[in-house]
């Protein structure tokens, strides 16, 4: 896994935004990196309390991982990418954790973490995201806007921003979208 | 769900939200227009949107606050958890004992923590393997390792039931001598360690337990690296605030990203010594951005450990020593700061000194000097796996040299460097010889390949390799490493950088070496020009790159433009480093070059003698700077005509250099080119063709047949061949010299305008006038034109266009010039320079073979007087001297005169020279000394 190198980030996000496609692929597993770095030491700070912002997450991402002054275009921009590395990250270790509960070996046996509280009846993030890739296959947009917004913590306006809407637009859009998604996790949506 | 039913969804959805909560059901209805499952699904996005709670966002936040636990068994191995001891470092660490209770030990698992990668676990499982080795009563050890079941590796070690030892020795009361000896053991087990090629890295009162019987247990060793998130640190400290594990013990190379090495847990000690000591740390950094860490460890200075509590003097001397800001200036090893320690707790003198100690007999030169890599030590390296092994050269690395230049072969190697020399399969490495270049280039391929991602990191190490490469005398291969380098500071967005900067002078050097000096110009200019922005007016960089700039200019010819230069470089460095600091001597060199050439000899002389002696105190012998300077005094001597005095110097330079370096080294090349110029103008002909021509065949190989350089040999084996009356070769190779020197250096440069004197003489000499008037007038016009009109140089050519009116009988033009260069070498050099005996002897030729014996016999006597006294008794040119005098002497003594000529110019010219059938009174030749 490629090292986070602050420079090596800023350069890669300076390329995409000058149209370099490449630049995203190799951006990404920094971003991955250094986020799921911070998430351990954010928790390490904060025990107990699990509803971590994830906005205050990618700020510090962000500040990691870009070293100079960026225009707010190219802000955004990287809020981007790292909101959907940050999804990434949250369903893959989702995936990990829901793969171990399944099988495995008969001597193990759960012990539950007392400081994670039991789930309420509800979401997990496989649903969301599973529910969000399906959205995205008829609404690409909406997909988008929650995940920035809420896997990536921005603001409406760094949403609208981000997606070159107003942030009027991205209030419509999120309310309609988290609408769709409870009840497509419940089922019933055709 | 297609997009079009979905826009219709969206709209009714939002137009629904627009009517009023009253009625909105009933709308709705409407507005479905009979589709049922439209309808259903509307009522049911509206109906979820006024029930929102957040769940979303709950969604993310759990999965977020999944991230944390990793351990979700409570048993591990043969291992079962009893408690977590804590959080730390990049891990959690529980109390467990053996689950069969075979043995009642108690063990501390520590589990990794954050995402892994194949990369990772690889790396923790090389390491841990070393870890197990380290087996020593303060050392924690590491008893196992193993993986959770969902992949997190985690590590079994000594359980280590003791407090911090900071809180120990507060708690306990301790006195200044117990502290230190609790500091001494501790100093034993990270001494183990390095011995054992590991480097703790995050030496720190949390990682150093001392138990019940005052016993201290260094803890995590080398975990900081196990378990890091990669391996350069640099990750750990950034310009935007990310906090450092333990920014308060790190050592300036850690939080800038740099090599880690022996030498930081060097200084890591040195924090530790200050704490027990004084109950305080040096720095307060808690809540400090990591701009102000990095300025506060990098650039302040920590204040004594006497100015907080009463202590002895020594302790404050040792204490700084061992924080040196630079690593290369630290104890150079954890056991000499121990022992220093040892040494003040006896009462007995330390040996550290502030500042000047560590040039002292060059003791820690010495430690830190890496020959010419030997295979062993890499067979070593390759043997143990993943070792980090840093051996910092001195400053003496940066070393810059100027025309007979020095070859410095120490080298840096970083860890990463060392990681890339790594064997996979240590049967690759047994019984295997690797030379240092073939590493060297396999290093280079790996780190260009693979640390793409890591700007930084990767320009510094090719920086690194760079320079080996440079001094082991491959200047291609080095000036392509450097290439990259710079490129990647480049795009890295790092030119205008320190690191930058050091990358260009870097590539400035070698670009120079390979003869391309306009290009080196033009990047030493560049580097200084950031550095100045960087540094201000005066710094120890700044005053490298004016001595960088004005070598270059100096090997371009511009002599004049290079000395305020190389006097600023003195100045500055003088200025900016303590007093006996080696590194002025290179600027005092470099500058007695530059005033050579200008031909001010005899303020040459003072300046190189002061280099000399510098590297002679500084310096422990063998060194190569300091034959280095032995040559240069040589031959500021020789240009002075002081023969006898120059010949143990330069020859004590060529056995040096023969005992340090190869013998195809540029160096020795040098040397043996030096030595023959002398041994030719002493006369001994057959034993300077020797060393001209093996000086020459390594030229060939290693500057390749277009360099500059290789000219300087071609040129010098051909004068000597015109000296030993071989003009066909010796016009030949003049040619050859021209043709290379005007290709590399263009058409105005002293050396071509040397070239073109050196092969207008040789074509005077065997009649070819009419090529050899063109050249000597061009070289006349071009020395004035560079060198100014009075220079020993200018007036060399003036003698060679003598020579040609000479041939061309125009023997009232001969004469003028003769005067001319007679009278501008009184002036310009010493009364009994070879060059005004040979110019005398031309003139009184001149004068003789127009008639005038009353005037050409006292000049021709002098000039007889002059080579006697000056040369040995056999000299040729006191045979030839003795011809011309004879020649112009009416009578049997004349005839007696020219008799003695012939024979001393037999012995070595042979009999059958031509030049003995001209001794009977045709043309006179000049024979000035070798340029």
């Amino acid at each position: 896994m490629p090292g986070t190198n602050p420079q090596g980030a800023t350069a890669l996000l300076l390329q995409w935004r000058a149209g370099d496609r490449d630049a995203l692929d190799r951006l990404l597993p920094i971003v991955y990196d250094a986020l799921s770095g911070l998430a351990h030491r954010a928790l390490q700070r904060e025990r107990g309390d699990h509803t971590l912002q994830t906005r205050a997450l990618v700020h510090e991402a962000y500040l990691r991982l870009i070293d100079a002054e960026i225009p707010y275009q190219d802000r955004a921009h990287f809020m981007a990418v790292a909101a959907r590395t940050i999804r990434r990250v949250l369903v893959d270790h989702a995936r990990l954790r829901a793969r171990h509960k399944r099988g495995g070996d008969l001597v193990r046996v759960e012990i539950d973490d007392v400081d994670v509280p039991t789930p309420a009846p509800g979401m997990n993030v496989l649903d969301l995201h599973e529910a969000l890739e399906r959205l995205s296959a008829f609404d690409p947009r909406k997909s988008e806007i929650v995940e920035l917004h809420f896997f990536g913590g921005l603001s409406y306006d760094e949403t609208a921003a981000a997606v070159g809407v107003s942030a009027a637009t991205v209030d419509r859009e999120l309310r309609l979208a988290k609408a769709w998604i409870k009840v497509d996790m419940q089922g019933g949506t055709a | 769900m297609t997009p079009e039913r979905w826009a219709v969804v969206q709209s009714l959805f939002e137009r629904a939200l627009e009517q009023p909560e009253a009625s909105r059901r009933a709308w709705v209805t409407g507005a479905c227009g009979g589709d049922a499952q439209l309808e259903t699904l509307v009522v049911r996005l509206l109906d979820a949107d006024a029930h929102d709670r957040g769940e979303l966002q709950g969604a993310v936040a759990d999965a977020v606050g999944d991230l944390r636990s990793p351990l979700a068994t409570e048993r591990l191995g043969a291992y079962r958890i009893v408690s977590e001891i804590g959080k730390g470092g990049m891990g959690t660490v529980y109390l467990a004992e053996r689950d069969d209770r075979a043995f009642e030990q108690r063990v501390a698992i520590k589990v990794v923590r954050g995402l892994l990668d194949e990369d990772r676990i690889r790396r923790f499982r090389a390491e841990r393997q070393i870890l197990a080795t380290l087996d020593h009563p303060n050392i924690a050890r590491l008893i196992d390792g193993g993986a959770t079941p969902e992949g997190w590796p985690y590590l079994v070690m000594e359980h280590v039931d003791g407090v911090p030892i900071d809180r120990y020795v507060t708690d306990s009361g301790l006195d200044v001598t117990a502290r230190l000896e609790l500091f001494l053991t501790i100093c034993r087990a990270v001494s183990h360690a390095h011995r054992n090629l590991v480097v703790h890295r995050d030496i720190k009162p949390a990682n150093i337990l001392v138990t019940k019987d005052g016993t201290p247990k260094l803890l995590d060793f080398g975990i900081a690296k196990l378990l890091g998130p990669d391996d350069s640190d640099s990750v750990a400290m950034t310009l935007t605030g990310m906090r450092l594990l333990t920014p308060d013990y790190a050592a300036p190379e850690q939080i800038r990203g740099e090599r880690i090495t022996t030498a930081t847990d060097v200084y890591a000690l040195g924090i530790l010594l200050f704490e027990l000591l004084t109950g305080r740390r040096p720095f307060t950094l808690a809540g400090k951005n990591a701009r102000d860490i990095e300025h506060t460890v990098c650039d302040t200075d920590p204040p004594r450990p006497g100015s907080i509590v009463p202590l002895d003097h020594d302790l404050d001397v040792i204490v700084s020593a061992a924080l040196e800001k630079d690593p290369a200036r630290r104890y150079p090893s954890v056991e000499a700061l121990a022992d220093d320690v040892r040494r003040h707790i006896e009462g007995r003198p330390i040996e550290a000194r502030p500042s000047t100690w560590r040039y002292r007999a060059g003791r820690f030169v010495s430690r830190h000097r890496w020959a010419v890599a030997t295979a062993a030590t890499f067979v070593v390296l390759l043997a143990g796996f993943a070792v980090i092994v840093s051996i910092q050269a001195a400053r003496i690395a940066a070393e810059r040299d100027a025309a007979e230049r020095e070859r410095d072969t120490a080298a840096e190697v970083s860890d990463f460097l060392v990681g890339v020399f790594e064997v996979s399969d240590p049967g690759d490495a047994r019984g295997n010889s690797v030379t240092a270049r073939e590493l060297l280039d396999r290093g280079a391929e790996r780190i260009t390949t693979g640390l793409g991602d890591q700007p930084a990191v990767q320009s510094r190490l090719m920086e690194t390799i760079g320079r080996v490469y440079r001094s082991l005398g491959l200047f291609d291969r080095s000036r392509s490493v450097l290439e990259q380098a710079v490129e990647i500071q480049q795009r890295s967005g790092g030119r205008r950088t320190a690191a930058g900067a050091n990358a260009l002078a870097e590539l400035a050097e070698s670009t120079r070496e390979l003869g391309k000096y306009a290009d080196a110009e033009t990047l030493h200019r560049e580097a200084l020009e950031i550095r100045r922005a960087i540094f201000g007016a005066s710094s120890a960089e700044i005053a490298s790159s004016l001595n960088g700039l004005g070598l270059t200019l100096q090997a371009l010819g511009k002599y004049r433009d290079a000395e305020p230069l190389l006097r600023d470089a003195i100045d500055m460095w003088r200025r900016e480093l303590p007093p006996g600091d080696p590194q002025v001597a290179v600027a005092l060199n470099n500058l007695n070059i530059n005033l050579r050439r200008l031909g001010r000899l005899a303020e040459a002389e003072p300046v190189a003698r002061e280099c000399l002696e510098i590297r002679r105190r500084a310096l422990h012998s063998p060194h190569p700077l300091t034959a280095n300077a032995a040559m240069q005094l040589g031959q500021v001597l020789h240009e002075l005509g002081r023969l006898d005095e120059a010949e143990p110097l330069m020859r004590e330079a060529l056995e040096a250099r023969l005992t340090l370096l190869d013998k195809d080294h540029p160096a020795v090349s040098v040397s043996y080119n030096n030595l023959a110029a002398l041994l030719h103008d002493r006369g001994k002909l057959a034993d300077a063709e020797t060393m001209y021509r093996e000086s020459a065949r390594s030229s060939a190989i290693r500057n390749g047949p277009t360099h500059p350089e290789y000219a300087i040999n071609l040129n010098n084996l051909a004068s000597l061949l015109e000296d030993r009356g071989s003009y066909d070769e010796a016009e030949a190779l003049f040619r050859q010299a021209l043709a290379i020197r005007q290709a590399a250096l263009g058409a105005a440069h002293p050396a071509v305008a040397r070239g073109l004197n050196n092969l207008g003489r040789v074509l005077a000499l065997r009649g070819k006038t009419a090529e050899a008037e063109t050249l000597a007038e061009r070289s006349l016009a071009m020395r004035r034109k560079l060198l100014g009109e009075r220079h020993a140089e200018v007036a060399a050519s003036m003698g060679t266009l003598g020579l040609v009116r000479t041939r061309q009988q125009r023997l009232a033009d001969a004469e003028v010039l003769f005067r001319g260069q007679v009278e501008m070498l009184q002036a310009l050099l010493p009364a009994d320079h070879p060059s005004i005996a040979s110019a005398r002897l031309a003139l009184g030729a001149a004068l003789r073979d127009r008639g005038n014996a009353a005037e050409a016999i006292p000049l021709l006597r002098d000039a007889l007087a002059t080579r006697e006294k000056r040369l040995p008794a056999d000299h040729w040119h006191i045979g030839y001297a003795q011809c011309a005098l004879g020649a112009a002497t009416p009578g049997a003594d004349g005839e007696h005169l020219i008799a003695r000529g012939r024979s001393t110019m037999a012995r070595t010219l042979g009999p059958g020279d031509r030049r003995l059938q001209q001794c009977a009174g045709a043309s006179p030749a000049t024979a000035p000394l070798r340029r």
